[in-house]
Formats: structure tokens, C-alpha cells, sequence
């Protein structure tokens, strides 16, 4: 398993060395591209403008950020482009929301993928977290709210999740810019591949399904070899998934890693 | 075997592997994915005492909820947020007009006097462009920059949700959501923004109805003109101890029969163009959490109030020019302004309006706040009678009601002209601000066409029924 | 039938030869399927065109050998056959598009249908199929004839035919005539759902509701009898009969719940083994806010009534 515990000093957030620097919207030629998704209500927009700067203004209301916010932040000399996608409870849904989002993850195949969750309702959060780690390998679950869930009397053991989901968990309260440092030492680490993800996928479908499920997907990994979420396409086009049947027909999925 | 054949065996496939598995594999799947999710949460999430999770937020939600307060509990919140609107946004207003409006458009004329620039010229910049951007600036910043941080904080805090709750049961009558209640609410704002705001409504048909009768929310442009026409008018048709009481009455109940042609309009979209839209329900209620003020403040200064105004001046300034122009450029011996009065004036006095009122409206479709400037402005043109205004094409207003009400009743106005011009003035097309963020918000000239022409034709058939009724009478 | 098609022969309105011989073939083979003979009157009363239409419409039909008249009644040939099996397979999956796809309410399906079989080519069809997944079924729970004209038969009994107390499951509620098929989907009765029949007593109740049916309406539904041996699922209600401080675990969505409405419920998390409870009711006592997997989602009385649940004992959890 990784380490993705980082010095305290590194992490503290009066750090007077801190390496992060706002760029707010002039985000062109960045060295990596970084997607930001989350349930609704998780404080996503928070850790954004913690990140970026920006003031992004989205209420306390699910599907309220439609369309995609930008920004950008330089951090260890490196220039990253962070991209807030709207907040969804699902990507297997139709609406337009969830499409947004789910487009970006699949086809815009961001550097690093931030799933902002709120501490204080994990199991609700991880519906999402699981789904999206179908999709990309390299993400960092950021648990947010902790305080809050702190003062309802929950605690998550961030080791056995992190060990569990198979990617790095970093605990943060962004509202007070508690381990937003440490957030962005991790996306570091794992866009320049010093932290290697290996995601959690989903068990326990029905063996039947399951077995058809593994077909598909191999019938995929041979015409796309290398793929990493070969077993997420077999999942869509056993639903039906208009998108994905014309992103294939279109030859989409051409792997360039 | 080449790449497209593999490809289409490769759906094929799928397809034929998909009819095996049936139609439970939505369902399949999404049990797996939150069974998996309890897994790993019961492995990772330490609950210590037993007690219930939101014990806060259960005990605001029985009571902004309850019987017996929820109702009342949210008349009070809007109130006091229209209240606070409304006379908090006079002296800004006023301060904003004193500026631009007093200040800044003499010293312009002067300036420009000076300089010796053509008189056409000025006429067109100054009195068109400018005068109109200054009158929309005066009249709409201040409520919009008091009613949007109020509402946002509102939301911030998770109450609106709740209001969306108690209210469903009513907007469902009328085929409509629950959240519809809320960009209504915003609607009385600024119904540009509240076609914004529906994009919190999630389902398709419902989104789309809340957009089409967003207009029939007497937004913060059209106010004045109500409380102007309710009391020089119907204020005083009674003794002078009632006058505030009856006009008072008179605007709430404007906008109170908004209210029921939101409903009885959204009924009857439901019903017919949209019945065919996908519809469904969900209304996630969200903990209640503390916003943060200052930050509120900013953002919806930003994101609402700058965005809408931005707008909206992006489409006065050119009104602003044309209600000059037409004011000014003559055809034959008289100006065009004059010639589409003549035109429009037999349909108007039809319907109870008249010529003036209805080249207003035409003249004032980028923004509901300079109806009456104009409308004062052409009766003065036209009407036998001196001393007032300045110059063609000149918008002004009057701050005495007493002159006002000479100037219109000059202008051939009776009381069937004022309570017309209320009701018009609910039920005409958006401004033109909003047809646009319409057309932004639902990417179809199906449903912006009939929300802009719908109106129009339902104003038209109210006047002509009202004025037909008090004819006989 | 329809008023359109009413209208069309009081206005004289030239209607499309094809669609009267279209219907014609439709009628007879749902007559074939009955087993009852069909003749020129019998085709008359049936269908609301003019006599001169169906009688030219008959002679065409003859003519383009699709039927055959022998001893007064008129037989479907081969051809007439399959013509008439595509009409119905149109139809149904115009209907099943309609239900997943669309708004239009459950009661307008059938009219609007009926009209789209005349004017849908196969080519159309087959992409709608395939865009739904191929259904087998239609949303009253008609079999789908297949691309290659299978038509299989509905299995089961219709409900007038049972006369001993039993544990049913309906397979399909006919939507002809509208009467009779409002007056049934107003009793909430759901295709796919569990019923208990008490014969002795003429009880019918699903899902923790009691039914109250009209003589006519045990006719158009057709339900299969589940053997004593089969497990039968008992104590499923729905989540309409929940009570405020009652916890229940929910079994699953009715096959009802459709399209968008059912992928939004199962996205947050109206799925098989969620606990759930009321946590308040609107002022206005609907809709109710339900706290299920750590979050409150309020729901409307009529979804409320797709999803079913088993209540659990309060102190056993």
C-alpha cells in the first residue's frame, strides 16, 4: 500500500513555505489537468476556491453548478487545471448533469480525478466514488466536512478506506483550509505517478451477469488493448448507454497512454 | 478481421448479451454498487454513542415543516425579504438617480454643448443611449443588490429546499415542482434570473413550465409602474383617508393574479405542449449548514446581480437609441413615432389601451423600467399639452404625482387606461433580456417563441375583455 | 375507436386506404387469436369506417391474396398474417418507447399507438427496439413479437376464470377498451405485482392494498397462479403503507416505475436492501421526506406507491 501519510510539516497549513499559488482563470498549457467530482452538498466548490482562488458561488442545493467551472493553481512549479464538475449523486443516470461530468472523466482523461465526499455520509458518498473509480485509476478521495462529522460523533478510519478503495484518502475540513495542503501534495504525488492507484472495483454482481459482464469486457480489451475502464464500457452498453455505443462506433476509445 | 467489423461485432454483442440479462440490469447493478458501498463504510465509519445523526436538523425541520408554523414561519421570511427589498433599495435608488440621472446627464449635455458636437448626435449618445442605461442602473442595481444576497443566504442555509417541500402539493396540482415556488420568489426578483434559477429543477417538463410562466412573477422593473398606476389612479377613486389602503390592494392584487395565472398557465402547459416531456420527482432536502455572509454577499453580487444587470444594459442602451430615433427621424412631416401611434392607436383604444402605451411597450421590450419614461415622454409628443418633459426623445419622469396624472390624463387616460396598463403591464411579453436567457436556458425557439408570444396574446385578450366589461358598464 | 378516425368519417375526410386495411388485418388476426370468426359485418361493427371503405378495403385484401373468404368468413393468409404481426409489433414497442421515454400519461399510450403502427416503418422500429434493449414485453405486459415475426403467446388465466382462493402474479392488464383499463389502473393495480386472491370472500388485495374490482375489469387482466411449492413473497407492501416511526427494508421497485423515474430512484439508493423511515410529512401531508442511506429525498404519494418495502420490528434491526 502506498504512503500517503506526508510530514506534518509539510501538511501544516501555516506552512510560511507553502508552494501553492492561484492562478484563477488563466489556466492554457498546464503541466496537468485535474477533475474535481463529488456528491452535492459535500463542500465541493469550497476546496475549489480554496484551491484556485476563485469565489465559485454554488448553494446548498444538488445540481446547482451546471456547466463546468476552470481554474488554476501552481503548486511545486507545476501548473495544474482544475475542473469542478457539476455535483451528481451517479453517472448512470440521463441527466445532464451527470453527463457533464461523466464525459469529463471518461473522455477528457484528467491527470488526477479529486472525489470530494462528505465525511459525515460516507456510505451515501461511495455509491459515486465507486463508480468513478470504474472509470479512472488515478484518483484521490478528499473527506471532506471532517469537523462536522467530527461534531456528530463520526470518524472514519482513513487507513482501512484508503486501503480499501485502493486509492490515497485525505482528510480535510476546506471550509477552514484544514489539509489542503496535504490534498495537494497527494495529487501531486499521484499525477506524477510517485503514489500508483489500484481502484476498488465493484463486487458482488450477480454471478450471471457478472460472467456476461467479463465477456463483454474482453471482447473490448482485445479491440482496445491496454484500456483501463474496459469493464465500466461493458457495464454501459449492457445498459444501453446511447453515448457510449456512439462514442465506440466512433472509434473513441483509441487508447493513448 | 479490420477495426469496424470488430467494432460492430463488438455491439452486436452486446446487444444480444443485453436482451439475455433482461431489463434488471439497471437495477442489478446499483443494488451491487451501494452494497459495496455499505461494505466498505461498515469497515471504516465508527459511530461512537448512539444517538441520532441529525437531532439539529430534525428538531428546525418539525417546525419550519410543522402544521402549524411551516406556513406561516415562510410568509414571514418572504416578507420580510420583499420588505426589505423594496424600501431598502429606495435610497440607493434615489441617490443613483440624483447621479446619473440629475447630475451626470446635465453635466454630459454641457459637456457636450461645449464641445460643439452636432445636436443629432448628442440626441442619439445622451439622450437615447445613455438616458436609458442610467434609468435601468438607477431602478433595477439596488433591489436586485438587496434581493439576491438575502435569497442566497436563504439558500445557503438549506431553507428553500423546505419551502419547496411544503409548497409541492399545490405546484403539483398544477402539473408544476415544488422548487418551482422558488423561481417564482426569484421571479419577483428578476424573472431573468429566475429562469436561471430553474436549472434546480431536474426534470425536463417541470423545468420548462417553470421557465415558460416565469414571467407572470411581477418582477422588480414592473413594481413601479403598479404602485405608480394604483395610486394616481385607483387610489383616487376613493376619500383620501382609504387612498393607500385601496392602492396598495390594488398592486398586491396585481401580483396575487400573477400568482394564479402561474398556476392556471402551468396547468394548462402540462396539459397540452408539454405533456409529452419526460417528468419525474426527487427532492433532496440538505442538512442545514451556517453560510458564510460576507462570501454570500460577494458571489451573488457576481453571479446574479452584475450578470443580469450586464444584460440588461447590454440591451437598453440600444433601446435607448431607437426610442430616440423614431423620436426624431421624421417621415413625410411627422416622426415615425407619430405615425405608428396613428397606426396603433384604434387597436389600442379596442382593448382599453391606446397608441402611446402599446409603441412603449414595443419601444421598452429590452427592459419593463422605462415604460412609464416613455410612455410620459410620447403622451407629452402627441397630447395637447406644454411644459413638461424635454424634448422628443427625451425620457423623463415627474416626481409629482399630480403632474404625472395631469400629463396622462392629458393623454386621453381614464381609469380603464390605468387598470389596463396594470394588467398589460403583468401580462405582456418577457423583457427581452429574459427571452434571451430563455433561449440560453432551453436551447429552443419552440419554447421561447411561446413564452414570449403567449403572453402577448393573453395580455391582448384581458385588456379587451376588461375594457369590453366596463364599456357596458 | 378513436375520435380522430370518428371525426375522419363524419367529415368525410379521405382516410388512407392502407391504414383501414392495416386495421382489418389487425382485427382478424385478434379474432384468429380468440378463436372467433370474423366476417364483413362483424368487421363492420368493430371498426368505425364506412361500410363502402371496409368493403373495398376487403376486396383489396382478397385481391393481394392476404385473406381468403370461405363459408362467409374471412381467414388470414400467410401474408395477411404477417403484415398483421409487424402492425402489432409497432404498436407495441411505440407503446414500451412511449412509457420509457416519454411523459405522455399512461392512458394515452394505446391511442397514441395506434395511430404511429400506421405511420413507423420496420426500419424505425428496429432502431426504437434496439435503443430500449429489445424489450420482450410492452408496458401492459403484451408480448413484443420479434424482429422475425415469433409472436409468443401471453401465458397465464384472466382473473374472471380463477374460482379458488390463491397467490397470483399479473402478467397483463389489456388497455381496450379505455373505460374498462382507467378504471383499472385507478385501483393501482401493478403488472408485476404480487396479488392474493380470497375467493370465498371476493377480497383482492396487492401490496398491502385492497382492491375493488368491477365484474368487466376481472376480464382484462391476466395473472399466472404461483404454486404452493414457489416461494411467494410475503409481507411486501408499499412504501405508501409506511408510518411515521416505522423502519422498513425496501425489496425493490415496481416494474411500473419506468424509464428516468426508475434510474433517478436507483441512483439514490431506492435499491434492494436500503433501510428507510419517514423522517416528516409536508404541511400540506404530501409529499413525505424519507431518511434513506444517511440522506432525506422527499417523494410524492404516486412514487410511493412503486416502491415496495417489509417493515422491520423496531428493536430487531
Amino acid at each position: 500500500m502506498q504512503n500517503n501519510t506526508p510530514s506534518a510539516c509539510e501538511s501544516c497549513a501555516h506552512n510560511p513555505n507553502t508552494s501553492l499559488k492561484r492562478l484563477g482563470v488563466e489556466v492554457e498549457n498546464t503541466d496537468y489537468v485535474i477533475a474535481l467530482a463529488g456528491n452535492p452538498n459535500t463542500g465541493k466548490s469550497t476546496v475549489f476556491n480554496n484551491l484556485t482562488g476563485l469565489k465559485q458561488h454554488t448553494g446548498n442545493w444538488p445540481g446547482k453548478t451546471v456547466g463546468r467551472a476552470e481554474g488554476g493553481f501552481m503548486f511545486n512549479d507545476n501548473s495544474y487545471k482544475i475542473i469542478d464538475l457539476p455535483g451528481t449523486y451517479s453517472l448512470m443516470s440521463t441527466s445532464e448533469d451527470e453527463e457533464i461530468a461523466r464525459n469529463f472523466i471518461l473522455f477528457g482523461k484528467p491527470d488526477v480525478t479529486i472525489i470530494v465526499v462528505d465525511a459525515g455520509r460516507l456510505e451515501r458518498n461511495l455509491n459515486l466514488v465507486l463508480q468513478i473509480l470504474e472509470i479512472t485509476d488515478k484518483a484521490v478521495l478528499c473527506l471532506n466536512l471532517i469537523d462536522e462529522a467530527k461534531r456528530h460523533d463520526i470518524t472514519v478510519d482513513e487507513r482501512t478506506l484508503s486501503k480499501d478503495l485502493g486509492i490515497p484518502v485525505v482528510a480535510t475540513s476546506a471550509i477552514r483550509n484544514v489539509g489542503i495542503q496535504e490534498l495537494l501534495k497527494t495529487v501531486d504525488d499521484v499525477a506524477k505517478g510517485k503514489i500508483k492507484c489500484t481502484p476498488h472495483r465493484i463486487k458482488n454482481v450477480p454471478k450471471e451477469i457478472d460472467k456476461k459482464v467479463s465477456k463483454i469486457q474482453a471482447s473490448i480489451e482485445s479491440l482496445y488493448p491496454g484500456l483501463p475502464n474496459a469493464r465500466w464500457i461493458a457495464f454501459r452498453l449492457l445498459d444501453g448507454d446511447e453515448d457510449i455505443i456512439k462514442a465506440i462506433e466512433e472509434g473513441e476509445f483509441i487508447n493513448d497512454k | 478481421m479490420d477495426k469496424d467489423s470488430a467494432i460492430k461485432s463488438l455491439l452486436e454483442e452486446a446487444a444480444e448479451t443485453r436482451w439475455e440479462i433482461g431489463q434488471e440490469f439497471h437495477d442489478k447493478l446499483s443494488e451491487s454498487i451501494y452494497q459495496n458501498a455499505a461494505h466498505i463504510a461498515d469497515r471504516t465509519v465508527i459511530k461512537e454513542g448512539q444517538k441520532e445523526n441529525f437531532n439539529i436538523d430534525r428538531t428546525i425541520d418539525s417546525i419550519v415543516t410543522s402544521p402549524i408554523w411551516g406556513f406561516p414561519i415562510m410568509f414571514c421570511v418572504l416578507a420580510v425579504v420583499l420588505w426589505l427589498t423594496i424600501i431598502g433599495s429606495n435610497y440607493p435608488s434615489q441617490f443613483l438617480a440624483f447621479l446619473l440621472l440629475d447630475n451626470a446627464y446635465e453635466w454630459l449635455r454641457a459637456f457636450a454643448i461645449d464641445l460643439g458636437t452636432p445636436w443629432w448626435l448628442n440626441g442619439f449618445l445622451i439622450d437615447g443611449v445613455f438616458l436609458s442605461l442610467a434609468w435601468v442602473i438607477s431602478v433595477m442595481l439596488p433591489p436586485m443588490a438587496i434581493f439576491f444576497p438575502l435569497f442566497t443566504i436563504l439558500e445557503d442555509l438549506g431553507y428553500l429546499p423546505r419551502i419547496a417541500f411544503n409548497l409541492d402539493a399545490l405546484f403539483r396540482k398544477s402539473g408544476a415542482h415544488g422548487k418551482q415556488a422558488l423561481t417564482m420568489s426569484m421571479g419577483f426578483g428578476c424573472n431573468a434570473a429566475g429562469v436561471i434559477a430553474t436549472r434546480i429543477i431536474d426534470s425536463p417538463r417541470e423545468r420548462l413550465i417553470a421557465i415558460i410562466t416565469n414571467n407572470f412573477s411581477l418582477c422588480n422593473g414592473r413594481w413601479p409602474t403598479q404602485i405608480l398606476l394604483g395610486t394616481i389612479f385607483i387610489g383616487q377613486m376613493v376619500p383620501d383617508s382609504y387612498q393607500s389602503l385601496v392602492s396598495t390592494a390594488s398592486v398586491i392584487g396585481v401580483a396575487l393574479l400573477g400568482i394564479g395565472l402561474t398556476f392556471a398557465s402551468s396547468w394548462a402547459l402540462s396539459k397540452t405542449f408539454l405533456k409529452g416531456e419526460v417528468s419525474s420527482f426527487t427532492l433532496e432536502l440538505p442538512p442545514y449548514r451556517k453560510p458564510r455572509i460576507l462570501q454570500t454577499i460577494y458571489t451573488s453580487l457576481i453571479d446574479r446581480t452584475l450578470i443580469v444587470l450586464w444584460r440588461a444594459c447590454v440591451f437598453a442602451a440600444p433601446a435607448g437609441a431607437v426610442i430616440w430615433l423614431v423620436c426624431n427621424i421624421t417621415i413625410g412631416d411627422t416622426s415615425i413615432a407619430n405615425h405608428l401611434i396613428y397606426l396603433m392607436d384604434n387597436f389600442g383604444l379596442l382593448i382599453g389601451l391606446n397608441g402611446v402605451i402599446l409603441l412603449a411597450y414595443v419601444l421598452a421590450i429590452p427592459a419593463n423600467e422605462i415604460v412609464i419614461p416613455t410612455i410620459l415622454m410620447l403622451t407629452v409628443m402627441t397630447a395637447p399639452i406644454t411644459g413638461y418633459g424635454s424634448g422628443d426623445g427625451v425620457m423623463f419622469e415627474l416626481d409629482s404625482l399630480g403632474n404625472t396624472h395631469e400629463v396622462l390624463v392629458a393623454g386621453g387616460w381614464t381609469l380603464l387606461t390605468a387598470i389596463n396598463v396594470m394588467l398589460f403591464s403583468l401580462i405582456h411579453n418577457p423583457c427581452s433580456t429574459t427571452i434571451y436567457t430563455i433561449y440560453k436556458e432551453t436551447n429552443s425557439v419552440r419554447w421561447t417563441t411561446l413564452a414570449s408570444i403567449g403572453p402577448v396574446i393573453l395580455g391582448f385578450i384581458v385588456c379587451f375583455v376588461v375594457a369590453q366589461v366596463y364599456y357596458m358598464l | 375507436m378513436g375520435i380522430k378516425n370518428w371525426l375522419n368519417t363524419l367529415l368525410l375526410k379521405r382516410v388512407d386506404q392502407s391504414i383501414i386495411e392495416e386495421d382489418v388485418l389487425k382485427y382478424l388476426y385478434k379474432n384468429e387469436e380468440k378463436n372467433k370468426t370474423s366476417n364483413f359485418q362483424s368487421i363492420n361493427n368493430e371498426l368505425v369506417f364506412s361500410e363502402e371503405q371496409i368493403d373495398k378495403s376487403i376486396q383489396q385484401l382478397i385481391k393481394n391474396q392476404s385473406i381468403v373468404n370461405s363459408n362467409q368468413s374471412l381467414l388470414l393468409e400467410e401474408k395477411g398474417r404477417t403484415t398483421a404481426i409487424k402492425l402489432i409489433r409497432r404498436h407495441r414497442i411505440y407503446e414500451k418507447y412511449l412509457s420509457e421515454k416519454t411523459g405522455f400519461s399512461k392512458s394515452s399510450w394505446h391511442h397514441k399507438a395506434e395511430e404511429m403502427e400506421h405511420a413507423l416503418t420496420d426500419e424505425e422500429v428496429n432502431l426504437m427496439s434496439k435503443e430500449l434493449g429489445n424489450p420482450q414485453f410492452d408496458p401492459h405486459g403484451d408480448p413484443i413479437p420479434t424482429k422475425d415475426g415469433q409472436l409468443p403467446k401471453l401465458k397465464g388465466i384472466t382473473l374472471s376464470k380463477i374460482e379458488h382462493n390463491c397467490t397470483v402474479k399479473v402478467l397483463h392488464i389489456e388497455d381496450e377498451p379505455k373505460r374498462v383499463y382507467k378504471s383499472i389502473i385507478k385501483q393501482g393495480l401493478h403488472i408485476g405485482s404480487i396479488m392474493t386472491i380470497n375467493f370465498t370472500s371476493s377480497v383482492y388485495a396487492t401490496e398491502g392494498h385492497a382492491l375493488n374490482f368491477n365484474k368487466k375489469d376481472l376480464e382484462n387482466i391476466t395473472v399466472q397462479v404461483l404454486k404452493e411449492e414457489e416461494e411467494i413473497p410475503k409481507g411486501i407492501v408499499r412504501l405508501s403503507l409506511l408510518k411515521k416511526g416505522e423502519k422498513a427494508v425496501i425489496t425493490g421497485l415496481s416494474s411500473e416505475c419506468r424509464g428516468i423515474n426508475r434510474r433517478r430512484l436507483l441512483d439514490l439508493g431506492f435499491v434492494k436492501g436500503s433501510k428507510i423511515s419517514i423522517n416528516m410529512v409536508s404541511p400540506l401531508s404530501d409529499p413525505t421526506a424519507y431518511l434513506i442511506r444517511e440522506t432525506l429525498i422527499a417523494l410524492r404519494k404516486e412514487q410511493t406507491d412503486m416502491i415496495l418495502i417489509k417493515k422491520i420490528n423496531n428493536d430487531a434491526e
